[in-house]
């Protein structure tokens, strides 16, 4: 009980101190949530992109007969997870939406000059080889004109998805670092000020723990509050970091952003986990730097 | 033995000696004076016995055991001692109880002194003894140790280093700063807890508490011990 009465005293002591670590860590660590959150949703993005496991495939005809018949045999085609004809009422919207001139051209030619398509989506984890497998196989059937597949398309795009997100995961480590330092300079500063208080509890007989202990239960109190300040924040800045998130990814065809109630529980614990090791880890730092114990 | 100090030498830098050839033994229980002109190694000399500062030369042991070799030994030794230092060391932001109530959190480990928590009823007693045997009104707890005189400052040092009823009490300078009615009070405190057991280390300049008090009494100058005078019969 001594010890948590020193935490506790010790923060009463110095509560601008604690309170600016505080709301300053908050804010550091919420910047890195969501950060963190933003950069792992585009790693994950960058494999769930529809479009990029969607091929195109045209087909010469517009007899339904014969398009009905190209899908089941590229149905039949081994690494092929789905197929499914594209309606020529859902090929002019596409086309309204993104090449308007071309949509308008088409309703005067009317509705036999629309393209025949299907969509055929590939499985998640197909790698390139037996994608383009399947791809040479769908391209031999009978009545197939051509085959886009969107991850050629995209390439360039889910290349540079790939460095948007390991940028932003150094960001977040570099956040962390400024945490930390930032937890280093308060912790050493304690340790100053309170030297002459360390020094004269050591010659009662204070050993090392019972020297470090109270700043330990400090520096767990005050890792805590963070945690708990930024878990709020998050909690009511979740709408709208959703929002933000979404209007990143335009037309790509991506998959929107939702923070599910089990995530968001492991990304509390990590920002929990995160303050407690940056102020833990500070507070070590200041006491072998300061050679207190 | 519980101090014994053997061809002790003590150097802060390396060419000036402080103290040299000092050759010291205090009983359990035991009253010893410390006396010396200013400068002489007086409070050195305490700091040594209280494993504060290491000899440059020769050992120290306190109870058989030697402060450098044993770090959770010195410890458990530390718990077992008072010290009232020159300069108090007082936490001068506290109240007077936070400054008193420090040991306790330690545990009582003098021989006979039973364990108190430092939370319970129990300590705000003992804390309460402790400032009314050194003459201070019970009601001075409260008040912070900066808003206090310098004798009742050291008053509260000495209220500090006999709460945990210590089996040694290291005193540099106890009274330097104590008008004489004071000083009695805490000269014949000190003489009815060193009639329970307690060993005494005492520095001083004052000639008259040797005079009366008639312990043992160390002389030192020139960096040693010139005269150790056991029955405390010699003035100087
Ligand atoms: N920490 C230190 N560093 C360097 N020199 C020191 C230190 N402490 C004491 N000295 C020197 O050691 C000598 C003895 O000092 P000490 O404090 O032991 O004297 P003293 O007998 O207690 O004097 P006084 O009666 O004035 O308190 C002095 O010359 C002092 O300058
Ligand atoms: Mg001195």
């Amino acid at each position: 009980m001594y010890f948590l009465n020193a935490a506790l005293l010790g923060m009463s002591r110095r509560v601008v101190a604690s309170i600016l670590v505080i709301f300053g860590g908050a804010a550091l660590l919420a910047a890195m949530a969501s950060i963190g959150l933003w950069s792992h949703w585009v790693g994950w993005q960058k494999q769930n992109l529809r479009a990029s496991r969607t091929a195109a495939v045209f087909v010469d005809s517009i007899d339904k007969n014969v398009v009905e018949e190209v899908l089941t045999q590229v149905m039949q085609v081994p690494g092929v997870e789905s197929a499914r004809v594209v309606s020529p009422e859902e090929f002019t919207a596409f086309l309204k939406q993104h090449f308007p001139d071309l949509a308008a051209a088409t309703v005067e030619l009317g509705d036999s000059v629309i393209p025949r398509t299907l969509e055929v989506v590939f499985p998640l984890d197909s790698d390139t080889f037996s994608r383009q497998h399947s791809a040479d196989q769908i391209k031999a059937i009978k009545n197939v004109t051509r085959i886009d597949d969107g991850a050629d398309r995209l390439g360039a795009a889910i290349h540079s998805l790939a460095w948007l997100s390991y940028g932003g995961i150094c960001l977040t480590i570099g956040l962390w670092l400024v945490l930390l330092i930032v937890c280093l300079g308060h912790y050493q500063s304690i340790f100053y000020t309170d030297s002459q208080e360390i020094q004269l509890i050591r010659s009662f007989g204070a050993s090392k723990f019972s020297i470090f202990l109270p700043w330990l239960l400090e520096a767990v109190f005050q890792s805590l509050i963070t945690g708990i300040v930024v878990v709020l924040s998050l909690v009511f800045g979740r709408g709208y970091l959703t929002e933000v998130y979404n209007q990143f990814f335009g037309s790509l065809g991506y998959e929107p952003f939702v923070l599910e109630n089990k995530n968001f529980l492991i990304v509390s614990m990590a920002i929990f986990l995160l303050a407690l090791v940056a102020h833990v880890l500070g507070g070590l730092f200041a006491l072998m730097r300061g050679k207190i114990a | 033995m519980l101090i014994s100090l053997r061809q002790v030498a003590k150097a802060y830098s390396p060419n000036s000696l402080v103290l040299r050839n000092v050759n010291l033994e205090l009983a359990k229980g035991e009253f010893l004076f410390v006396v010396g002109d200013s400068g002489v190694g007086k409070t050195t000399l305490l700091k040594l016995i209280t494993a504060e500062e290491f000899p440059t030369d020769g050992q120290v042991t306190f109870d058989g055991i030697r402060s450098e070799l044993d770090s959770s030994k010195l410890l458990r030794f530390r718990r077992r001692v008072g010290v009232v230092p020159q300069d108090y060391r007082l936490l001068k932001d506290r109240t007077v109880y936070d400054n008193v109530v420090i040991p306790l959190f330690f545990g009582r480990h003098g021989t006979n002194s039973p364990p108190v928590s430092f939370m319970g009823k129990g300590a705000r007693k003992l804390v309460e003894d402790a400032v009314t045997n050194v003459g201070l009104p019970v009601k001075i707890l409260e008040a912070r140790v900066r808003e206090l005189s310098g004798g009742e400052q050291q008053r509260v040092a000495i209220a500090r280093a006999i709460i945990n009823s210590p089996d040694l009490l290291i005193a540099d300078e106890p009274t330097g700063s104590l008008d004489h009615d004071h000083t009695w009070t805490v000269m014949d405190l000190f003489q009815k807890l060193n009639l329970k057991g307690m060993a005494f280390v005492v520095a001083t300049h004052d000639r008259e508490i040797i005079r009366r008090v008639r312990k043992r009494t160390c002389h030192l100058s020139g960096g040693t011990i010139r005269v150790d005078d056991r029955e405390g019969a010699c003035i100087f």
